[in-house]
């Protein structure tokens, strides 16, 4: 891979027609919602923010739960939706199957099977594509690649055909053999990045909770067999709660909610939309990852909170320990009382790769020693001071 | 609907400025020079000094608004209840001034630093400059203000740092008079800081001098230095010596950069000098700006502030048209129906619904009898001629109107059909921006159809409004509720007391509407009335002299007309009467307004 790839990614959006039943609590995406006034609208709204801040996307990833509580209306209107945005962006769409994509509580008896529903509310669902379309039914994944890069389309909802079996979520081991296989044909030197709806790892809910079971049960198995294949990222759903997670150097990003409130509400968190620019570094990738949330007064915007919820701006993929680099920032801040963050870049560009629990160290740290970004990392910094050469 | 529909205080700057209407209180305040806004609650004081931010001058320009703009930039400071808290927690332990002053100063100077801040940090995003200049200005700025009053190195030169580090030492003292409250600490102990000995007023002209200064140096374009005003919002609430200290110095210092605008009640007491005040006024250092209605002029004023605002937002130019003009003949062929034979003359000539009211009454009540006869009226014929029509018959016409549709032991309906109309509309405002809103608010749907309001449903709206403004003004948090006799008691009283006088009592032409305090009444009573004035319970019927302006002793003062049609008082001022003779009946069952004595 030579050039850099810049990703979208819009997860749950948990759409649904506003009479469904506790919509309102689950919700802010309505199949019925008007589109004026746009600000009210995350769709009409996104859509104004990317021409505004002319954002450009490479592929645009959809990893589950386009309807809530497998509303078909909800469905038909989330597919279009991110439709939309696929052609803002005039990119290829990669859509997976989250959990309430399926009909597994059987709430539709006139159809034959849970993921009939699924199958046939378009005929382009996951793909236009017919043979990465049956694929992707017969097997639960298809593998799309192009010039630059691999992507892996799994859906971990494939084996969720009634109610008992959604609570277990599992990689067949078949399938997961035939994945390996098939990614080892492939060219190692492009970007391959794995999209599913579940978690391969656990994850708390808050900092007081661990209620945790739906869970890939044999992630770990999964995990090993993309790292094994030089997998450059992950990217899943399910959660609502955006988090990036250091795998054994693999990136896991757990997209925020685009606008599902379910665990979102009661931490008072905010529906957000990702953007992730892979850069190449030698063999690996480092990464770039720019957040938005939406307020029904504001749009999209970039928080001014650094490290509430999910940082604005942050990243992946320094090579250089947090340790060493304070030592390098006190160095360079050694004589000087101010210096410009692009000049600082220059002498050590790592900074810009650190992931948001290095930001938060490296800025408690070298507070310390009275050298503060202003503003903080996350909220690109125009210049670094050391105030105690202040006078 | 909340009860509170405007209250500048919670509103955006963009949609103050949005619903303003330029007035001659906002002409007077735009002057260079020291102001005091004096009027009650929701008067529009708060909206006045928030229309002086650089923000709201902004937004007045870009939306191509006619509003004159001043020479001065407004620093809008809003009061912190912070410093009735403590005040109130350390008024009782620390009965030193040199020790008590401090902590009070901190916390005024902790305020009027921030506000500043936010101004500053306001005028640097409006410079028309590359990004990096913003900032390189903004550190530099910071790096001087650490200079010039000694700040620790120990935050970075931004903005938010400093205001950050004010919050921390604001927090400290709060803490440690907090320890000496509940005795952790002796007094000597309580942690002061750089704020604590120092004026307001040199902190301001000294950030002043400093941004200007850094501008200059940083060779951008902004050449002029502009005065920066001092808004004091709700200064009311902080100690008196504190207010009378900033009027004191800074009133009578010719500052190069700062004015002063503050905010005070109607009642409040702002100077110590009687000598100094004549003094300032005089050398014209200061104008008062009197919110309420006063006298004829002040009505007038109101009345086209009422108009503009309709014109503005519902495009309505005569607002006569909808709301019709206000007749007691019309309002009494209403009401009265079921009196057969009456004429469609209008007032009081032989055969009108007028001429047979007053000749029904005269014909029960001797004393109006009598009264007519004095006059030279015919009670069984009184008619009106040129020579009783403006004298008598015209002065007594709500008085015969009220005393009609109340008299006797007739039922009626809560709402009075005898409110409604233009005049009523404007005047039951009171000169009140927010009730006025609240007001318009429930004609809305007729406004925005402009079509006439027939006179029962305006008496219906009117009388809603009535309610809620008696709501508002009983449910208030700070009316003494606790005491046996409260706010309510006292509005209850005279509000039934006023009626019973123009309704029930002997007749007269000149009834009692309107009351005076005498130095001798009960302390708890006095309270009760001077707060009562703060939230606009009551209105001052005059402009207080400056030099007295605390003193409200034998000054007429009137329940406020939003009241009128919750007790049925016609509007208008007869004459006063004391306060305790009017209420005299009630007093025996409430011992305990006289517990705290004379006055």
């Amino acid at each position: 891979m030579s050039k850099e790839i810049i990703i979208s990614i819009i997860s749950d959006l948990h759409c649904c027609h506003s009479s469904a039943k506790d919509s309102k609590s689950s919700t802010i995406l309505f199949s019925d919602k008007l589109r004026e006034p746009t600000i009210e609208h995350p769709i009409e709204a996104l859509k104004k923010m990317i021409n505004h801040e002319a954002l450009k996307a490479d592929y645009l990833f959809c990893p589950g739960d386009l309807s809530d509580k497998i509303d078909i209306q909800g469905l038909i209107s989330g597919f279009n939706f991110i439709n939309e945005i696929k052609n803002e962006f005039d990119c290829p769409l990669f859509i997976t199957t989250g959990n309430h994509d399926i009909d597994s509580r059987r709430k539709y008896k006139e159809f034959t099977s849970a993921v009939y529903p699924t199958k046939y509310f378009t005929s382009s669902y996951p793909s236009k594509n017919t043979l990465e379309k049956q694929n992707y039914w017969a097997d639960g994944y298809y593998i799309f690649e192009d010039a630059n890069s691999i992507i892996l389309n799994l859906n971990t909802s494939h084996e969720s055909l009634n109610e008992e079996d959604a609570k277990k979520i599992q990689i067949p081991k078949p399938i997961l053999q035939r994945i390996d296989s098939d990614l080892k044909s492939r060219d190692t030197s492009k970007v391959l990045i794995a999209q599913f709806h579940h978690h391969p790892i656990k994850m708390s809910n808050s900092k007081l909770e661990y209620r945790d079971n739906d869970v890939i049960e044999n992630g770990d198995k999964l995990l090993e067999m993309l790292i094994d294949n030089n997998c450059d990222l992950v990217i899943h759903g399910h959660k609502h709660i955006p988090m990036l997670t250091n795998h054994n150097n693999l990136p896991i990003f757990s997209s925020g909610s685009f606008s599902s409130l379910q665990n979102v509400a009661e931490h008072s968190g905010f529906n957000t939309f990702h953007q992730i620019k892979l850069i190449p570094n030698g063999k690996s990738k480092n990464l770039k990852i720019k957040t938005w949330i939406y307020t029904m007064t504001r749009g999209w915007k970039q928080s001014a909170d650094p490290y509430f919820w999910f940082p604005p701006n942050t990243g992946f993929g320094s090579r250089e320990n947090v340790v060493n680099l304070i030592d390098k920032v006190e160095r360079a801040m050694t004589k000087k009382e101010k210096m410009n963050f692009t000049d600082f870049l220059k002498e050590i560009p790592e900074i810009e790769f650190l992931t948001p629990y290095e930001q938060e160290k490296l800025e408690t740290e070298l507070k310390k020693k009275s050298i503060e970004f202003v503003p903080k990392l996350p909220l690109n910094p125009d210049y670094l001071t050391n105030y105690s050469k202040n006078g | 609907m909340g009860k509170i529909i405007f209250n500048a205080r919670y509103n955006s700057i963009s949609k103050i400025v949005d619903s303003f209407i330029e007035n001659d209180h906002y002409l007077e305040l735009i002057t260079d020079s020291n102001s005091i806004i004096s009027g009650p609650r929701g008067c529009g004081k708060t909206t006045l000094l928030k229309m002086l931010t650089p923000e709201a001058i902004e937004i007045a320009k870009e939306k191509n608004l006619n509003i004159q703009t001043p020479s001065f930039l407004g620093i809008y400071i809003p009061a912190d209840k912070q410093w009735l808290i403590q005040h109130q927690n350390i008024e009782k332990k620390i009965t030193e001034k040199e020790k008590y002053e401090p902590i009070i100063l901190s916390l005024l100077n902790a305020n009027v630093i921030i506000a500043i801040l936010n101004s500053v940090r306001q005028l640097i995003n409006s410079i028309e400059c590359e990004k990096e200049i913003k900032v390189e200005l903004e550190f530099k700025f910071i790096k001087q203000i650490k200079y010039t009053f000694d700040l620790p190195n120990e935050f970075p030169n931004t903005i938010s740092s400093l205001k950050l580090y004010i919050y921390k030492i604001v927090n400290e003292l709060n803490i440690s008079i907090n320890k000496f409250y509940y005795k952790f600490i002796s007094v000597d102990e309580i942690s002061f800081n750089f704020l604590s000995f120092i004026d307001c007023s040199f902190i301001a002209s000294s950030i002043h001098d400093i941004y200007y200064t850094t501008i200059n140096n940083q060779e951008l374009k902004n050449s002029n230095s502009p005065k920066w005003a001092l808004c004091f919002d709700e200064l009311e609430i902080s100690p008196n010596w504190l207010v009378k200290k900033i009027i004191k110095i800074n009133f009578r210092s010719a500052n190069q950069n700062l004015l002063f605008k503050l905010t005070a009640t109607p009642n409040a007491d702002l100077f110590d000098d009687e000598r100094y005040v004549s003094k300032a006024q005089i050398e014209h250092d200061f104008n008062i700006i009197p919110c309420w209605i006063y006298n004829p002029t002040s009505g007038k004023k109101w009345k086209s502030f009422c108009e503009n605002y309709i014109l503005k937002k519902y495009s309505i130019e005569n607002l006569e048209e909808i709301l019709l003009k206000h007749k007691f003949n019309d309002a009494m062929r209403y009401s009265e129906k079921q009196l057969k034979g009456v004429t469609n003359h209008s007032d009081f000539r032989e055969g009108s619904i007028l001429w047979r009211i007053l000749k029904d009454l005269a014909a029960e009540d001797n004393d109006l009898h009598d009264y007519l006869v004095r006059k030279e009226i015919d009670p069984e014929n009184p008619k009106d001629n040129s020579l009783t029509s403006d004298s008598v018959h015209r002065k007594i016409k709500p008085i015969i109107c009220f005393r009609y549709y109340f008299g006797k032991s007739r039922s009626r309906k809560a709402a009075t059909l005898l409110y409604y109309g233009y005049e009523y509309f404007i005047e039951l405002t009171d000169g009140n921006p927010r009730s006025l809103l609240r007001l318009a608010n429930l004609y809305d749907r007729h406004l925005k159809l402009k079509e006439i309001v027939p006179l029962q449903v305006q008496a219906n709206y009117i009388y809603k409004f009535a309610i809620s403004n008696y709501n508002d003004f009983v449910d208030d948090p700070l009316g003494y509720s606790n005491k046996d006799y409260s706010l309510k008691s006292l509005i209850d009283d005279l509000g039934f007391a006023l009626h019973n006088i123009i309704v029930k009592d002997k007749f007269t032409a000149d009834p009692v509407t309107s009351f005076k305090l005498s130095s001798s009444d009960p302390a708890h009573l006095r309270k009760l009335v001077e707060y009562g004035l703060e939230i606009g319970v009551f209105q001052l019927v005059e402009n207080i002299s400056i030099k007295k302006i605390r003193d409200i002793t034998d000054k007429k003062i009137r329940l406020s007309y939003r009241l009128y049609p919750y007790f049925n008082i016609p509007k208008r001022v007869y004459k006063e009467k004391s306060i305790m003779k009017i209420l005299k009946s009630d007093f025996s069952k409430h011992p305990n307004l006289f517990e705290n004595g004379s006055h």
